[in-house]
């Protein structure tokens, strides 16, 4: 070891030794904790629950009357084996639920586009492992391996993945069904640590952020670059990116246009958690009112969902709402074994029961929101 | 972090677990952070998802490792669609590390701040070798990497790490 090398370690130990070690937040330490938690805690239960959605996240509620379950609710629960499927796939029990399909698996993440749906194996070192469902049976993706992020395109027809910034530090699009690459390039340094894949818009166009700058690609220019105008890039809709202006309690969708400029869509509310039907509806999760709603973007009609705030928004099955109903322990709300999943119609308000979670391991495909991305 | 060889603990509980060593990740977070609030934002962020895997972590042959690597996943990279930004300030880029040989060695940043200003991969390349003193296959298993990569980036970040520190100026007699 070297004069450099013996600084080194003098510098980490002494650093490590006079850093405060701040105390264990209230939810590690117990996280069916009644007690309060800080701002921070919340924050960051929330945020990691999204960002591991692929597994049931934790659900933050209110501790008043809000939260309670109505006495009764006009919730149909059919027999086991009249349970109507859920367009939406999800992991439960160790089971891949598309539709009428039923698939064992260990995936522990799904994502769909599309007819198209892919899971998610992590193996005992670390290294993710993709399968796609085709009919009855989920194939290998053996060019997706290691693969951390990946979004399947609205049609279903192209998938883009981003290497790991320890494996490569790449986008790759292929066609879904050959598997033949379609483009490939690299994300300029150190942009490696920041990349965030943000989905597709209904044109087939993706979109990203590289830590420099947001871009964009499409499949007759390739990757390009477009700016926000100043304003926080939100989230993304089925049309386009969503952009905020931090304070306002509307975000907007915009149109990309060929020059990188954007131009107004469409106004959203703000969410941390919102799910888009295919006619044209958002379902949101309204934070301050901990409740649910469900706005349609062209009338402007907003309807409130009879859930307490334990209950958790998991996505649209056809014209339905998808929810999670989750019970109370204490603050915080865990997801278990056992919690219905329900779909509501927001029209008529008609509740049924679908199926149970299974085991801890599990969970729908992520839902973005329209205030932080 | 425990040394892999010594005796591993019977965790009874998650909550036993990180009461235990929570100190100990905080401060290996704040050096590969190099800022407290963001070690903090990382470690619980890292630990929440811990929790909901608990049942997989324990079983693991050194949960310390498992639970290192997804540090350092949490850190160095993106999971999955998703990545709230605003909580992710400690993954912002930083900017290359560049040095003025003309400067004046009273200007040049001491070592912490040089380190600070390595590329975070380096900057966690170093953390591991010269904190936790683990050995390169370690290292390289923790980060997802070669062991041929861990001694590029090592090498590469003490190349910067010299090239900015203040010369020895010869003595003439």
């Amino acid at each position: 070891m070297n004069d450099l090398e013996r600084d080194l370690s003098g510098m980490f130990a002494d650093r490590a030794t006079a850093v405060e070690v701040p105390p264990l937040p209230d939810v590690l330490r117990d996280p069916t904790s009644t007690g309060r938690r800080s701002r921070r805690a919340v924050v960051v239960a929330l945020v990691a629950a999204a960002v591991a959605a692929v597994a049931i996240p934790l659900a933050v509620v209110a501790r008043d009357d809000e939260g309670r379950r109505p006495t009764e609710r006009p919730t149909v629960v059919p027999d086991e084996d009249r349970r109507p499927a859920l367009e939406l796939p999800y992991l439960s029990g160790g089971v891949l639920h598309v539709g009428d399909v039923s698939v064992p698996t260990d995936a522990t993440g799904v994502i769909a586009g599309g007819d198209e749906v892919y899971v998610v194996t992590v193996d005992d070192r670390g290294a993710e492992h993709w399968s796609r469902l085709v009919g009855d049976e989920l194939e290998p993706v053996s060019w997706l391996d290691d693969v951390l992020s990946a979004e399947v395109s609205d049609d279903g027809r192209l998938i883009a993945s981003v290497t790991g910034p320890v494996s490569g530090d790449t986008i790759e699009i292929h066609e879904t069904v050959t598997g033949r690459l379609v483009d490939r390039f690299a994300v300029e340094e150190p942009v490696w640590e920041v990349q965030v894949l943000a989905g597709w818009d209904r044109a087939g166009r993706l979109f990203w952020h590289d830590g420099a700058a947001p871009r964009i690609w499409r499949s007759d220019t390739g990757a390009a670059t477009w700016s926000t105008g100043g304003l926080v890039w939100a989230g993304m809709a089925p049309s386009g990116p969503i952009l905020w202006d931090g304070e306002t309690e509307r975000s907007t969708v915009v149109a990309v246009e060929a020059d990188g400029t954007t131009s107004p869509v469409a106004q959203v509310p703000v969410s941390g958690t919102a799910a888009w039907s295919a006619d044209g509806r958002i379902a949101y999760v309204d934070d301050a009112a901990s409740a649910i709603f469900v706005e349609d973007l062209t009338t402007g009609r907003r309807t409130r969902l009879d859930v307490t705030a334990a209950d958790q928004l998991l996505g649209w099955s056809g014209p339905l709402v998808v929810v999670r109903e989750g019970h109370f322990d204490g603050e915080v709300d865990q997801p278990g074994e056992g919690d219905p999943i329900i779909t509501i119609d927001p029209t008529t308000g008609e509740r049924q029961v679908i199926g149970e979670l299974g085991a801890e391991d599990g969970g729908f495909p992520g839902l973005g929101g329209t205030g932080t991305l | 972090m425990a040394n892999p060889d010594t005796p591993r603990p019977a965790w009874h509980s998650f909550e036993d677990y990180v009461t235990a060593r929570w100190a100990a990740l905080f401060r290996t977070a704040h050096l590969l952070c190099g800022e407290a609030g963001a070690a903090e934002d990382l470690l619980q962020t890292t630990l929440v998802k811990v929790m909901t895997q608990w049942r997989r972590v324990e079983r693991a042959d050194s949960p310390d490792a498992y639970i290192r690597k997804m540090l350092l996943n949490e850190l160095l990279g993106e999971r999955r669609k998703g990545a709230r930004r605003g909580a992710r300030q400690h993954l912002l880029p930083v900017p290359t590390l560049t040095v003025d040989p003309s400067a004046a060695s009273a200007d040049r940043l001491d070592l912490w701040e040089q380190v600070q200003q390595l590329p975070p991969r380096q900057r966690a390349v170093l953390v591991l070798r010269y904190y936790e003193d683990l050995s390169e296959a370690e290292i390289a298993s923790a980060l997802g990497i070669s062991a041929g990569t861990v001694k590029s980036q090592a090498s590469a970040a003490l190349r910067a790490l010299r090239a900015s520190q203040p010369q020895p100026t010869e003595e003439v007699s």
